[in-house]
């Protein structure tokens, strides 16, 4: 029985996308490491924050590809598995972005949430829950 | 909501792959709705069904407190 396109089909990147995502966090990662232990003398601190900051965009986005991209057999269980991920996802940070003024008050660091860290950790939230209930089945 | 997916299987001498490819799901899907921890929707039922050639409701059974 063919599948045919469903309505309620969301709409997913071609499953090469994993691919994508994986060479993304690659090329983000190695020159991190390189500039982690070679480069951080050398470079000035603006020219630090746009090599964090870029470094930080690709990881992001390289995650985003693998999270949102088909896999190999996508039904209706991938999809309540998806969106039971993406619910956890989005109450855990909810609780997260709450319970972080705290636990810097209480450690006495100063370590505030930026928008970047919300979404790495929702997407890194999202894809352990998403791999966790998928191997569970 | 119990079902009896596997008994229906046995009698066709079907694996749950050869099912699941039937109805164009994954194993693990099929899997899922035999161990009860997944209700499928109103479409794949009627799909399992039309496979053993019956009716969702000679192999989907609500249960007493549902």
């Amino acid at each position: 029985m063919q599948k045919k396109k469903n309505k309620k089909d969301i709409p997913l990147f071609p499953a090469y996308f994993k691919l994508v995502g994986l060479i993304l966090i690659l090329l983000a990662l190695v020159p991190a490491i390189i500039f982690i232990s070679m480069l951080h003398t050398k470079l000035s601190i603006p020219a630090k924050e746009l090599f964090k900051t870029y470094t930080y965009d690709a990881f992001i986005l390289g995650l985003f590809f693998i999270a949102w991209s088909r896999d190999k057999i996508e039904d209706e269980l991938t999809f309540a598995i998806r969106l039971k991920s993406l619910v956890f996802a989005f109450f855990s940070i909810i609780f997260f972005v709450i319970l972080t003024p705290l636990i810097n008050f209480l450690l006495q660091v100063n370590d505030d949430l930026t928008a970047r860290s919300v979404v790495f950790i929702m997407l890194i939230e999202y894809l352990g829950m998403y791999y966790l209930q998928k191997r569970g089945r | 909501m119990k079902n009896t997916i596997k008994v229906e299987r046995a009698k066709l001498n079907l694996t749950q792959q050869d099912l699941a490819d039937k109805v164009g799901v994954s194993r693990q899907t099929i899997n899922s709705i035999e161990a009860e921890r997944y209700v499928p929707s109103t479409v794949l039922a009627l799909k399992i069904s039309e496979v053993f050639k019956t009716t969702v409701n000679e192999i989907f059974k609500l249960e007493k407190d549902e």
